[in-house]
C-alpha cells in the first residue's frame, strides 16, 4: 500500500503538487491519470526519494522509501525509459541493481526472459529501440520480486504487440496481491487496464474513484428530440434542467433524467421524436476533468 | 537512515564500472600517456644531460615520471564520469532508488574509483619509471634504481597522486553534475591555474604556487626536492594537501548530493 499525505512539492515559483493525498491499494491496478505537466512524475519521484517534497509525507507500507532496508525488494519503479548508459548491456545493467539489493543473480536472467530480453542481454543498451528500453525498465522494476510497483507511462514507445503485454502484465501483478499504481495522460488507455483511477490537474486531486463511479460521476446527459422543442426547452429550464441545442436541433439535457423529461413533455403537451439517456465515455469524463488544468493547452 | 549495505553498494558501483567500455579504454590511454610520455621526455632530457636542468638538479625518477603530467588529466575524466555519466543518462535514478543512502552512493564510487584508479597509478608509475631509468642509462645518463633515496617514495607517490586527482573529479562532477562543465573545471584548476600565478606578484606566487596541484604532484614525484622556479611543500606535505582537495571535493559533492533532488 502507497500512501501518500498533504504532499506540496514547489519548483521555483511553480507548484508542481498542491496538497495531495490518497492512498494506493493493494489487489488492483491504480491508474494515475493527469494531462501533461500535472505532477505526475514528480509525485513518483517523490514515492521512491528521488525528490524530496516540502510538505507532507509518502509511507510505502507504513514506512518511508529511505527506511526501506533493500527496497528493490519491495518497491520496483519505472521511472523513465532509457535511464540506462549506453555503454552498458542490458545483463550488466541488472547484475549491478542486483548486487545493490543482494538479489541473486539468476533472477537477472529471469527478469530478462521475463520481458524478452534474453536475446539481446549482453547487446550495449545504446543500440535497443525505445521499446526495448522499456521493457528493459519493467525488469529492472520487477528484479526484486516486489511487492510495491511504480510505472511511469508503461506503454510509451511500445507498439501494439508491446502494449498488450504490459496491461497483461500489470493486470497479472494486480491479481498475484501487488500494488500497482500505473501513470497515464491516455484515459482510454488506462479505461482497459485500472480498476481504480486518481486523477490531478496541476498538481491537485481532481478525482479518485473506481472507473465505474468516476464515469457515473462524470454525468450522464439526455438527447431529446421534438418538434416543440422551443416550448419543452422553457419547461426544462423552468425545471432545472441544463440544455444544449445541438446543431441538428437536437437538445441534450442534463442536470434532469430521462424520466422527468418525459413527465415534463407530457405535461407540456410536446411530442417526443427521441428520448435516449448518454453515457459520457471515459475520455470524456477524463478531459471535462481535466479541461481547467491543462498546462500546455492549445488554442481552441 | 538503516544503512543499506554498503559492502553491496560497492559491488554495484564496480559492476558498473567494469562494465562500461569507455572507461577501460580511458584506463588504458592513462597508461599509454603516462609510459609513452615519460618515455620521450625521458629520451629527450637524457640527450642532454647535465647535473642541473634549468634550475632543477637533474632528478631521473621525476624525469622518468613527466608523463604523469598528461595522465593527470585522463584520470580526471574518469573521475567526473564516474557519476556525471550516470546524470547525463538518468540511470542516477535508478542508483539512487536502489540505495536510497546516497552518502552509501557516493562513498562506494569513492571506493571502486579510488582502488582502480591507485592500481593503474602504480602500475603506470613503477613501468614509467623502470622504462625512463633504462633510457636514460642507455644514453649514458644519471639514472636511479628504486635504492636510489627518495626514488622508491616518489615512484609510490605518483601512483597515488592520479587515485587522489581521481577522487577531486568525482567531487567536482559531482556538485556539477555535468561532464564537460565538470572536465573544464577539473583542467582550468589544474592548468590553467598556472596562467593566473604567472599574472601574481612575486611574493604572492612564493605563497600560492605550492597549492597548485600540479606543483603538489610534481613534487609528489620527486626523489629530491627540486628547488626550482616554484616554491614547493616536501613530497609528504604535497600528498596531505593534494588528499585536502580530494576530501574538499567530496564533502562538496555529499552535500549537495544529499540536499538535492535527484
Amino acid at each position: 500500500m502507497i500512501d501518500a499525505s498533504n504532499l506540496v512539492k514547489h519548483y521555483g515559483k511553480t507548484t508542481a503538487v498542491d496538497d495531495l493525498s490518497f492512498v494506493v491499494k493493494p489487489g488492483i491496478v491504480t491508474g494515475f491519470l493527469g494531462p501533461n505537466g500535472s505532477g505526475k512524475s514528480t509525485t513518483m519521484r517523490m514515492m521512491i526519494g528521488l525528490d524530496y517534497p516540502d510538505k507532507g509525507t509518502v509511507t510505502i507500507d507504513g514506512r518511508a522509501y529511505d527506511q526501506l532496508r533493500w527496497p528493490l525488494r519491495e518497491v520496483g519503479a519505472l521511472l523513465e525509459a532509457k535511464a540506462i548508459h549506453p555503454g552498458r548491456s542490458a545483463r550488466n545493467h541488472l547484475l549491478a541493481l542486483a548486487a545493490s539489493n543482494k538479489i541473486a543473480r539468476a533472477r537477472v536472467d529471469e527478469v530478462l526472459e521475463l520481458v524478452g530480453l534474453s536475446a539481446v542481454a549482453g547487446k550495449r543498451a545504446g543500440g535497443f529501440s525505445l521499446g526495448m528500453g522499456q521493457r528493459l525498465g519493467i525488469a529492472a522494476a520487477l528484479l526484486g520480486d516486489p511487492g510495491v510497483l511504480l510505472f511511469d507511462e508503461p506503454v510509451n514507445g511500445l507498439d501494439p504487440e508491446g502494449i498488450q503485454w504490459v496491461r497483461e502484465l500489470l493486470r497479472r501483478l494486480a491479481t498475484q496481491g501487488r500494488t500497482v499504481f500505473v501513470s497515464s495522460h491516455l484515459m482510454s488507455e488506462m479505461a482497459l487496464t485500472a480498476d481504480h483511477v486518481i486523477v490531478i490537474g496541476r498538481g491537485k486531486l481532481l478525482e479518485d474513484a473506481d472507473i465505474g463511479t468516476m464515469i457515473a460521476r462524470a454525468g450522464t446527459s439526455v438527447t431529446v428530440r421534438s418538434p416543440d422543442a422551443a416550448t419543452l426547452a422553457d419547461a426544462i429550464t423552468a425545471a432545472g434542467g441544463i440544455v444544449l441545442t445541438e446543431p441538428d436541433g437536437a437538445l441534450s439535457v442534463t442536470n434532469l433524467d430521462a424520466a422527468a423529461i418525459g413527465e415534463l413533455a407530457a405535461t407540456s403537451g410536446a411530442v417526443l421524436h427521441e428520448l435516449s439517456p448518454q453515457r459520457a465515455s471515459l475520455e470524456e469524463a477524463f478531459m471535462s476533468l481535466t479541461k481547467d488544468d491543462v498546462e500546455f493547452g492549445g488554442a481552441r | 537512515m538503516s544503512g543499506q549495505g554498503p559492502v553491496e553498494a560497492v559491488t554495484s558501483e564496480w559492476i558498473k564500472l567494469r562494465s562500461v567500455r569507455s572507461t577501460l579504454y580511458t584506463l588504458a590511454v592513462t597508461v599509454f600517456l603516462c609510459v609513452g610520455i615519460g618515455a620521450l621526455i625521458s629520451f629527450g632530457r637524457g640527450s642532454h644531460a647535465s647535473k642541473t636542468e634549468g634550475g632543477f638538479i637533474f632528478d631521473p625518477t621525476r624525469v622518468s615520471l613527466q608523463g604523469f603530467f598528461i595522465a593527470e588529466i585522463s584520470i580526471g575524466v574518469i573521475g567526473v564520469l564516474i557519476i556525471s555519466s550516470e546524470y547525463a543518462t538518468g540511470s542516477i535514478r535508478a542508483t539512487l532508488a536502489a540505495t536510497p543512502n546516497r552518502l552509501s552512493v557516493l562513498a562506494a564510487k569513492t571506493v571502486v574509483l579510488f582502488a582502480a584508479t591507485l592500481v593503474v597509478g602504480q602500475f603506470c608509475s613503477f613501468l614509467s619509471f623502470f622504462v625512463g631509468q633504462a633510457i636514460l642509462a642507455g644514453q649514458g645518463a644519471s639514472s636511479a634504481t628504486l635504492s636510489t633515496p627518495g626514488a622508491l617514495r616518489g615512484v609510490l607517490l605518483a601512483g597515488l597522486s592520479l587515485a587522489l586527482l581521481a577522487v577531486f573529479a568525482m567531487g567536482i562532477g559531482t556538485m556539477l553534475r555535468h561532464t564537460a562543465g565538470a572536465v573544464t573545471v577539473y583542467v582550468a584548476i589544474l592548468l590553467v591555474s598556472f596562467l593566473i600565478l604567472a599574472a601574481l606578484p612575486t611574493d604572492w606566487q612564493h605563497t600560492v604556487s605550492k597549492f597548485l596541484p600540479e606543483v603538489l604532484t610534481e613534487s609528489m614525484r620527486s626523489a629530491t626536492q627540486s628547488g626550482g622556479p616554484f616554491s614547493a611543500f616536501s613530497a609528504l606535505t604535497s600528498t596531505l594537501v593534494l588528499a585536502a582537495y580530494a576530501v574538499a571535493a567530496f564533502v562538496g559533492g555529499a552535500v549537495l548530493l544529499v540536499r538535492r533532488d535527484a
